[in-house]
């Protein structure tokens, strides 16, 4: 399944370099947060500091979690922003919170679902446990998505 | 730790020493309505400010804005032929979390003689530059590192509403079990409040709770109903001393408390501060600790909507209603709408119904409720507060008093 872009071709995503290695882990299927050994905090998006004791982003870790969450929110975007969403609408977008990262939450579609637009309320996915899948996008990129366990 | 506020250090020097004395407004339009451009609607607002102070415009000596707005304030000197500028800011910040910034920025130059007459303007003509907020436009190449956006934007998650209002709908929903909805009372009365405000661009368009349930789904749990308006228009904000005000025409709105800045916030993935917040509890709390008062004393409020369910959160930031419970509180009717409700909100329409000027039509009706000129007037106005642009950084705040 193509990622979204604006009816171009997706070319994937540009990383700064302290995420870098966030999207060379993506790339080998693991899914890793960004962890300072120092201090114990754990921090996503990925950051060039640590963000409790300024630990420099080179001197922490990626620690691998499993691939397993909880649905904290979720939305059905009904709007096609550009001609070629036309058939992607609605789609499905999730905050899923990792117990093994502190809850830190990740953001991502929720694939192979599609909202009932005559009753989007139903089904209510809050606390819903999902599993990560690794989607290879081109672009050298490849993205976390989310599909309900 | 940050350290503690010098509290009244700021009542000394700034509280009730500034206040809005003058305002220019061009009319309001959808987007694409205003054939003059951009900047020729900056000028004319610091023209129409002065004139409705009536302050001589080569008297101005300052601008403030925010929003990054395009129009820089040294210009709109040079280009109206007034000769000295001594006082030129940006609140850094997209949106309309920097509007009641500006006005304090304007405040302290007054307040401290950094300058003497300051103007706070916005000016959006998105006929000229497109709309406001559209994700860069079309062209392939990799999605940039900038701003988050390769966090969001292969996700779909581009847009405002899709990044503000629907994510933090979501969240409360979910952290307090409510259903999807709630926010309609904040629309409705938005909404009533622009029937009687012939400036507002949804004057003479009603509507009923019933047609907020029923419009369009644009992204769960957001309806239609619960964005804010794509409008074109300027205003501009004239800012004195209080004694210099005394000379000038208007009743002012003297400036009681102010505050901006920001918490922990912003991160892509909502993973900074509070999620189920709007980023006021820190600039909430400077706010009322520099007033003096509680939200009780508070007659009128004006809390800037981008989208509902972030105004939800906002007032409960900044205890205007319980956490959690304000959804159940806004049920009663009428409880948001002037002149007899227990907590007028946005009584000129606002973002959501008179005019999407980021906020600044916020800030013009709080003056005028200080004024006794609204034409949704509460009776009694001791203070009038305004909250701009929740859900984004930075964030302030402003409280206003008549003289």
């Amino acid at each position: 399944m193509p990622s979204f872009l604006w009816g171009a071709d997706f070319a994937g995503c540009a990383y700064a370099d302290y995420e870098e290695d966030w999207a060379k882990a993506a790339r080998q299927n693991k899914l890793v947060v960004q962890h300072c050994t120092k201090c114990g905090n754990f921090q996503h998006t990925p950051r060039p500091f640590c963000g409790k004791c300024r630990t420099p982003w080179k001197e922490m870790e990626w620690k691998q979690v499993g691939g397993r969450g909880k649905i904290k929110a979720f939305t059905h975007n009904f709007r096609p922003l550009f001609p070629a969403w036309q058939e992607r609408v609605p789609f499905t977008t999730v905050l899923v919170a990792l117990p093994d990262a502190n809850n830190l939450m990740m953001l991502g579609n929720l694939i192979n679902f599609k909202a009932n637009p005559e009753n989007p309320a139903e089904p209510r996915l809050f606390g819903r446990e999902v599993r990560a899948v690794f989607e290879d996008s081109g672009g050298d990129t490849t993205l976390i998505q989310w599909e309900l366990v | 730790m940050t350290t503690p506020l010098d509290v009244k250090r700021f009542q000394d020097i700034v509280q009730n020493k500034a206040a809005i004395v003058g305002i220019g407004e061009t009319e309001y339009t959808k987007y694409g309505g205003i054939a003059r451009t951009e900047f020729t609607l900056a000028c004319e607002v610091a023209l129409k400010a002065c004139a409705e102070a009536g302050l001589n415009i080569l008297d101005l000596d300052g601008f403030t804005s925010w929003s990054d707005d395009r129009n820089v304030g040294v210009d709109v000197a040079r280009y109206l032929g007034v000769p000295e500028v001594r006082w030129n800011y940006m609140n850094w910040g997209g949106g309309g979390g920097g509007g009641s910034g500006a006005v304090y920025a304007a405040a302290v130059a007054v307040a401290t003689g950094a300058a003497n007459y300051v103007l706070a303007f916005r000016s959006l003509n998105q006929g000229q530059y497109g709309r406001f907020g559209l994700p860069f436009g079309g062209a392939a190449g990799k999605i940039p590192a900038m701003g988050g956006m390769n966090w969001r934007a292969p996700y779909g998650v581009m847009t405002a509403p899709d990044m503000i209002g629907a994510v933090w709908g979501s969240l409360y929903m979910e952290k307090y079990n409510t259903p999807d909805g709630i926010w309609g009372p904040i629309s409705v009365a938005a909404r009533k409040h622009a029937q009687t405000n012939p400036r507002a661009v949804m004057y003479g368009r009603p509507i009923t709770l019933e047609d907020y349930i029923k419009s369009r789904w644009i992204n769960y749990p957001m309806r239609l109903l619960d964005n804010c308006l794509e409008t074109d228009g300027a205003i501009g904000l004239l800012i004195t001393t209080a004694e210099r005000a005394k000379d000038l025409k208007q009743k002012p709105a003297l400036i009681h408390s102010a505050s901006q800045g920001s918490g922990l916030w912003g991160d892509p993935a909502y993973n900074d501060g509070d999620p189920v917040s709007a980023n006021f509890a820190e600039v909430a709390k400077n706010l009322w600790a520099r007033a003096g008062i509680t939200p009780k004393d508070v007659q009128v409020v004006q809390i800037y909507e981008n989208f509902t369910p972030n105004v939800l959160l906002s007032m409960e930031d900044h205890g205007l209603l319980p956490k959690g419970e304000g959804w159940q509180v806004i049920k009663e009717p009428g409880y948001l709408e002037a002149p007899n409700g227990k907590l007028p909100m946005n009584t000129s329409g606002g973002n959501l119904s008179e005019a999407y000027v980021h906020g600044g039509e916020l800030i013009s009706e709080a003056t005028r409720q200080c004024r006794g000129e609204s034409t949704n007037q509460v009776p009694n106005v001791k203070f009038a507060l305004v909250a701009s642009g929740p859900g984004v950084h930075p964030v302030s705040d402003l409280i206003l008093r008549p003289a």
